[in-house]
């Protein structure tokens, strides 16, 4: 009897701890919004078609040398269970390329660059300042090559399960 | 493409940004990526739930590495000119223009294209100036292992042989070759020397005075009669011909006439202004122009003649290039 009620004590507690445990668990997953990015690193090489013709295409590569053409294509996955709202994506150039111009790609995609990863603006107002020997202040415009991050902000939500891509070009140095 | 491209915003706010955050940037040059250099890319995103709760998510991260690349580069100096007997210095830099070590041997030679079989020498240009100096009598074949972007400094000297003429060629071809695994890098340079030398030309003719007439290859002149002669100088070189002494030790069957050694420009007689000479080889006539000469005349009939800038009545002076000087004097017939 008494092994009987230590049993309906300890049932009654394992209950209880499951129940804890269930509560954890909702408040640890609720509903949410949850993109998931791939981010891809591709080089541009000469393969040949079914005929045995040349023809360019894009190829993951672990290696590459200077003056090669890398194109990073970072592809998001909404995997929530809501829509997810104000997307943006930003990707730095890495230090070792430089962004090759006007290979931005992003659709549906408000698209600005930045010179320090902090303050994202247009390419036409994108400016920087060098302090001269005299002390004065020379302006000149930012050349694609300082771009140094890119923010794609996604102008439409992306609902559960939607699914997008975007990409730009660089160059090895 | 639609919906691709960058959106600009409106300049007003814009602007307001640029004028708050303006960015001092270091103007550099970029260099090739070294070899093994590993390059990482990590993409984030940032969203928000319809309640405003914010999230940040991140890519996986990709890593390509930066394989070896090996190219040199050597400069191209212009052609040059030299001096008989003397040494054509011309200054190379070679870059390691790879993105991985690499040593560069280094080789000259001679007369591919001009065979005129000079002798090309390398040497290590040890303050890199451009100019052999003093002590800088390392003789080199290889650059050492240079890194990427590394350079070297050298001279290649054509030696110009003596006996060669004036405008005389020789063509130095210089290779540089990687070696190793960085074999495949290579560079050529190829120049050209000249010798600049002088080229002295004598034009002797004559006239009969007792006769009348004018100058010519030949003349015929009878017992007792008067022979001028004229000694036409040229240097038709490239360089000045320095200590010009002209002789005229010939004279059978004539007799020289004291006091008719005239030197100058005029070319067609031997009056002024052309200079008479005083026959002697004492005092200390100097002369200060090109176009001049000092001469005296022995009992014998030897004719000495010191011409050019500089000349006295000892030694031969210097003829530019160009420079014509005549001499005349005269003779009688035995």
């Amino acid at each position: 009897m008494r092994w009987k009620r230590m049993f309906m004590a300890l049932s009654i507690v394992a209950a209880a701890l499951h129940l804890v445990g269930a509560t954890n668990a909702l408040a640890a997953d609720p509903a949410k919004p949850q993109l998931a990015l791939t981010l891809t690193a591709q080089k541009e090489v000469t393969a040949k078609d079914a005929e045995g013709k040349p023809k360019a295409e894009w190829q993951e590569v672990r290696d590459v040398k200077p003056g090669d053409i890398l194109k990073y294509t970072i592809t998001y996955r909404n995997v929530g269970t809501v829509e997810a709202r104000d997307g943006r994506i930003v990707d730095p150039v890495p230090q070792e390329t430089s962004y090759v111009s006007g290979s931005v790609e992003g659709k549906d995609a408000e698209i600005t660059f930045s010179l320090d990863g902090k303050t994202y603006q247009a390419p036409p107002m994108l400016k920087y300042k060098v302090r001269q020997a005299d002390g004065t202040e020379a302006e000149h415009d930012a050349t694609p090559e300082m771009y140094t991050h890119i923010q794609w902000k996604l102008l439409k939500p992306v609902p559960p399960g939607g699914t997008g891509s975007v990409s730009f070009k660089a160059k090895v140095k | 493409m639609p919906g691709t491209g960058i959106h600009a915003n409106t300049p007003k706010y814009l602007l307001s940004v640029f004028l708050l955050l303006p960015l001092f940037l270091p103007v550099s040059t970029a260099l090739a990526a070294p070899a093994g250099t590993l390059i990482t890319n990590q993409a984030t995103a940032t969203f928000q739930d319809a309640n405003a709760n914010s999230f940040t998510a991140l890519s996986n991260t990709t890593t390509v590495t930066v394989t070896s690349v090996y190219t040199v580069s050597v400069t191209s100096p212009p052609d040059a000119s030299g001096g008989q007997n003397t040494v054509v210095y011309y200054p190379y830099l070679v870059t390691n223009t790879g993105n991985d070590n690499n040593t560069f041997t280094l080789a000259a030679a001679t007369g591919s294209a001009l065979p005129n079989n000079w002798t090309a020498t390398i040497y290590f240009d040890a303050n890199g100036n451009g100019v052999r100096d003093p002590g800088e009598n390392t003789v080199t074949n290889s650059t050492g292992v240079l890194a990427p972007n590394g350079t070297y400094r050298f001279l290649v000297g054509v030696t110009i042989l003596l006996a060669v003429p004036d405008g005389a060629q020789d063509d130095t071809t210089l290779n540089v070759t990687g070696t190793g695994p960085g074999a495949g890098a290579t560079a050529q340079d190829n120049v050209v020397t000249t010798v600049v030398a002088p080229n002295l030309s004598i034009v002797k003719d004559v006239r009969n005075v007792t006769l009348g007439g004018g100058f010519a290859a030949t003349a015929n002149a009878a017992p007792s009669q008067i022979l001028e002669y004229r000694l036409t100088v040229t240097n038709g070189g490239a360089a000045a011909a320095t200590a010009v002494v002209l002789t005229d030790p010939d004279h059978t069957w004539t007799t020289y006439v004291a006091g008719t050694i005239w030197i100058g420009s005029n070319g067609v007689s031997s009056g002024p202004p052309n200079v008479l000479q005083d026959d002697n080889n004492s005092g200390a006539e100097t002369c200060a122009i090109p176009v001049c000469g000092i001469a005296n005349a022995t009992a014998g009939g030897l004719i000495t003649a010191n011409l050019g800038n500089g000349a006295t009545e000892l030694v031969g002076g210097s003829l530019p290039p160009g420079t014509t000087v005549y001499v005349y004097f005269q003779v009688r017939v035995d």
